[in-house]
Formats: structure tokens, sequence, C-alpha cells
């Protein structure tokens, strides 16, 4: 399997189609987004206790209702997120960047996150490695998502490889195998790719192994 | 975003008055802002509540005002401790944003007043905090990103059990589950990370004088979350995550500006060539672990990547057994390596030159005499080399070959 163009929301094809799609899409993001609110509010409040203290029963439950609004109001502002990138509507502001201090971040809560299922988070960067010309924040926070939801998919006692080399035309590739799994293609996911596409990068999905490519 | 220019110290819990940052090699905050472009973001780093993070960021922010800066309040919390509360004095407070809900008002720090206000810095504390719900963003980091996006520079605050890659050991260490986290690559953008120090006891202390929580929420607070143990364990988080970010700061200068790393220690050290052969391998790296620490010396295992070795052209089965020496190497204590060259003795000797390495131990070859008449051998070139490094020649006896050796 390899996917290194993956799913597109709106490529070629009939623009008006595509541009209907967009708003209907953007109007279900924004009324599912105001009726959640009426749910989270009310849950917010009572969290904060103001009308006396909750038993451990009572808290326990609106505690759990309240972390599954979160997680739908989180996909919902993902969805709007890449929405938004697919418009073009999302200003990156590229800056060179070392690949270590690049990566550093997203690895540190990769493997933390990997410690948990005892999978081995093996990290090999060049000495030297090359600069990068990325938006620093957009980068960081996709190959978070990368790697969180990798770490979250392959199996426990697993072993993931991060790699980096400079390949002929330039660009830096970061190679990341592991054991293969079949991807989720999770909202995540695509919003990560997103970003560093926006960027002139590219992720490149296949058996066990993910590519992921970016300026220099 | 790090950088080599990015200081990053820790500096022990005080009061006013204010004095720019003490690192010789840091440039004070107010010469970061004065730089155009994306805002800088400065962050202050604690153990835990009470510490003085906030109050060191209203200091700060009265210094820089005195100084001709722009500096307002995006949002600051007193918690009800008198003292930070005074301080904020005549400092200008961007008003907070309210989200009413059946006649319950709630505050939120008001992102796109801040925004529309543009002024050159804005305090903004409690970096970990989650909005309101229908808030522009989820997360406070969120909006802090869209002001630094637009130019306005930060100065903020967040305790270091926020950060998302100790959330799990905070909660196995103090058993303490953190709800509210900061991912990493946030904090790590940070154009300065300031770890605002303080001992257990004087923490404690604090506590006990009420300078933290009101009278009626400290004793709680002594027995639960503030106790010696756990202050202790998270100082030490807090210490290691800015130390480990001064270390990787030096790396970073000195490989800018000397285009090689060169450790300060370097004599007696050890480095053992990776091949991808596991029963040779281990035996190696046996050997090496010995000599090391016999020694008493660091030692290095190195894998040097060729361009037929590379990750998307390597074969699946020679990764697998890659990854597990590497894994057997850093059992052993080794500190693994990987380097990419066309040569792999050029890379090896290169290596030993920059580590102040003096001894490589590699294994006997097991190509054929014509092959490495045809092609070299890597064991001939280190043994030739003219570097004065010692090599030891390890000879593999009663093991089958296998594929996949260099």
């Amino acid at each position: 399997m390899s996917d290194c163009d993956g799913g597109r929301v709106a490529e070629g094809g009939d623009e008006a189609v595509a541009a209907t799609a967009f708003e209907l899409l953007q109007n279900a993001v924004a009324s599912i987004g105001a009726r959640l609110r009426e749910v989270q509010l009310p849950l917010h409040i009572l969290l904060s206790s103001p009308f006396g203290e909750l038993n451990e029963n009572q808290e326990e439950l609106l505690a759990a209702a309240r972390d599954a609004t979160d997680a739908a109001d989180l996909h919902l502002r993902q969805l709007a997120k890449l929405l938004d990138l697919e418009r073009g509507a999302t200003v990156m502001m590229p800056e060179p960047i070392s690949l270590p201090d690049l990566l550093r971040p997203a690895l540190a809560i990769a493997i933390a996150r990997a410690a948990q299922s005892r999978i081995d988070v093996q990290v090999h960067l060049p000495e030297s490695a090359p600069r990068v010309l990325v938006d620093a924040v957009h980068a960081q926070e996709a190959l978070s998502a990368i790697l969180t939801s990798l770490v979250s998919e392959v199996p426990e006692r697993s072993a993931i490889l991060v790699d980096a080399a400079e390949d002929e035309s330039g660009a830096v590739r970061i190679v990341v195998n592991h054991e293969d799994v079949a991807s989720a293609q999770s909202l995540e996911w695509r919003l990560a790719t997103r970003l560093i596409e926006a960027q002139h990068g590219r992720v490149c999905q296949e058996r066990g192994r993910i590519t992921i490519e970016l300026p220099r | 975003m790090k950088d080599a220019s990015r200081p990053t110290f820790v500096e022990p819990a005080r009061e006013p008055p204010y004095r720019p940052d003490p690192s010789p090699d840091a440039p004070d905050f107010l010469q970061l802002v004065r730089q155009r472009g994306r805002g800088k973001l400065k962050v202050y780093i604690g153990s835990a509540a009470g510490v003085g993070k906030t109050y060191r960021m209203l200091t700060e922010a009265h210094a820089m005002r005195a100084r001709g800066l722009d500096v307002v309040i995006g949002f600051i919390e007193p918690h009800g401790r008198p003292d930070t509360a005074a301080l904020i004095g005549d400092l200008e407070v961007v008003p907070r944003s309210h989200v009413a809900y059946r006649g319950i008002t709630l505050d939120e720090m008001d992102v796109d007043a801040i925004l529309a206000r543009h002024p050159e810095v804005a305090l903004v504390d409690e970096l970990a905090h989650t909005n309101v719900p229908g808030s522009k963003h989820r997360k406070r980091w969120e909006d802090v990103l869209e002001l630094l996006d637009h130019g306005i520079n930060v100065i903020s605050a967040v305790n270091v059990q926020h950060l998302e890659s100790l959330n799990d050991v905070v909660q196995r260490m103090l058993g303490v589950t953190v709800r509210e986290t900061v991912p990493d690559w946030v904090v790590s953008r940070a154009d300065q990370v300031v770890n605002i120090d303080l001992s257990a006891e004087d923490l404690r202390q604090r506590l006990i004088d009420g300078k933290i929580y009101g009278k009626e929420k400290v004793r709680t607070a002594l027995d639960n979350f503030f106790t010696a143990e756990n202050l202790t364990t998270l100082r030490e988080l807090a210490l290691r995550e800015v130390a480990s970010s001064v270390d990787r700061m030096r790396e970073d200068i000195v490989r800018r500006e000397e285009g090689h790393a060169v450790p300060a220690h370097a004599a007696d050290r050890v480095v053992v060539a990776l091949a991808s052969n596991p029963p040779h391998t281990a035996m190696l790296l046996r050997k090496a672990s010995r000599i090391a620490g016999r020694l008493n010396s660091d030692w290095y295992c190195v894998y040097v990547q060729t361009p037929e070795e590379r990750a998307d052209r390597i074969d699946p089965a020679l990764q697998r057994r890659l990854v597990e020496n590497i894994q057997l190497a850093q059992s052993m204590g080794a500190e693994v390596v990987k380097l990419v060259d066309r040569s792999v003795s050029a890379a090896i000797l290169r290596f030993a030159r920059e580590k102040g390495v003096s001894l490589v131990i590699v294994g006997q070859s097991t190509r054929s005499w014509w092959h490495r008449l045809r092609h070299g051998s890597v064991v001939d070139e280190l043994v030739n080399n003219r570097n004065g490094l010692d090599v030891q020649v390890v000879a593999f006896t009663n093991i089958e070959h296998a594929p996949g050796q260099h």
C-alpha cells in the first residue's frame, strides 16, 4: 500500500462541486460547533463547582462528559483547520531551522507515549543535519501529530526507527520505519500531511515506512 | 524555535528589583524584542505554583516599560496573592472577554483585543490553561502562537508538570494526573527559557506563610501536592529540562561556529564500528564494553550509513537486525551514533578525531581476500590510518558468517 497524496478533499474535478462541498462542510462545522458549545459551557461551569462541592460520582460523570465534548470540539477544529488549508487560507512563515531542533519536541512527546506501550523509538539524525526551510510552528505540529499517531497505532513492544538524510534533489527526508500497521488515515493524520504539503513538503506512506520530505 | 542565540538558564526565585537576565552570552529579552518579524517568546518554567513566575514576569514588564517598550498585560491571574496583585500597579491591562451562559459570566483572555491593541510585549500567564468553551482557541498556548504570528512578543509561564512529554512521568512519580498540558514543541520554540528555582523547603515555607494559597487551603496542600518529596521531584524535572536545553544550545553553537563539535574532555574514548550481523556484533560490543569499563571511559558505537543503506533503500530484514544491534549497544551503555558517508573508514576516522577517541575497535573482516582486493577493506583502511589512533581488530571464531556486514 502506498499513499503519497493522501486523499485531497478537492483536487481537480468540478470546481463548483468542490466549492459547494466546502461551503456545506464549513456550515456544518460552524453549526455543530455552536451546539457543542451549549453542552460544553454548562459542563465547564458545573465542574468549577459554583453551586457547591461536587461529590466524587458527580465529578467523575461530568468530567467524562466534558472529555467527550472536548474530543468532539478538537475534531471540529481540526476539520476547520483542514478546510482553511485546502482553500489556501493558512499563512505560512518559513524560516531556516536545524532538523534536530525541528524534530526534538515532537520526538520527546512520541518517546514519552511510546514508553507507556514499551515501544522502542530509535532516532538517528546525522551530526551535520542540514537546515530546512519551514514554518517551524506548523511543521512541528505536523511532525508531532504524525509521530504520536504512529505510536498509538503500532503494536506494543515493537520498534520505530526515525532516520534523516538529504536526498539527491537537496530536499531533506525524514524516514520513519515501523512495524507495518493498517493506517487509520485519521483526520489528525490528514491535517498533518496537509501542513507539510502547504510548505512544499511531502508525506509518503507505504508498508512499514513513512517518508516526510521537507524543503531546504 | 531553538536558536544558537537562545539563552536558557536557571535563575533562583527572588524578589525585585529586576535586573537583566544574567547569562553572559544571553542577549537581554529587550534586544530580542527589538528584532522584527515573528514575535519572540520568553517562558518562565517553575516546579510548582508559588515559586514566583508571575512575580518575575510583572517585574520584568515594569523594567521593560521603564526602558521605553510598549508592554501590556494580556492575562495575569494573581490567585489572590497580594504581592502579585500589587505589582500589577499601573501596567496596562487588556480587558478580558466575557462568555455569558444563563446568567453566569466566565472571563477569558481576549486574544482579539490584544491583536487589535498590538503592543510590543504582552504578558500571558498560565500557558497550559484550557480556555472557556466557545473561545477562539481551545488552549492558551494557541492564543500565544497567534500573538507571536502577528509580531507581538510574549512573556509567559508554565509549571514543568504541564509539559506534555512529562505527563506520564509526573503521573507515575507523583500519582497526579495533569489534564492541562502544553506540547513540548511550543516551549521548544521559545527564544528564552528561564527556570525559576526554589528549594522544596522554601516553597513549603511560602505556602505556610500564606503567600501561595489562602490559609484554609494550606494544610491540604502541604499534605497532598506540596509534599517535600513531590516538590523535590518536580524541581529536578525542571532543572533537568532546562539543563538539557542548555546542552542542546551549546551543541548548536559549537556546530555552527566551528563546524564540528569538539568535546571538552577528549581522552581514552573508545569507539566500536557497528555492523549489522547480530552474532558478530554482540561479541564486538561485549569486547568494547569491557575495554571501556577498564579505561573508565565513554564509549561510542558508530554505525556508518552508506548510500546503499539509506533508510528508504535498506532491506527491511537488515534494518531490523540493525535496530536489534543498536538496542544491544544501548543496553550495554554505549552512545550510539549514526554517520552518513560513502566511506565507512573515513567517517569513523573523522568521528574519532572530533570526539577525541583513542581506540577504535572493529571486527575482523568476513569478506573473501578477493573481495578485499577488489573493493578494499574497512579494517585495512582503519589500521593504516595516520591519525595516531590505536585499532583493535577482534577475531570472530566459531561463528557462522551471516550476510549484511560491511
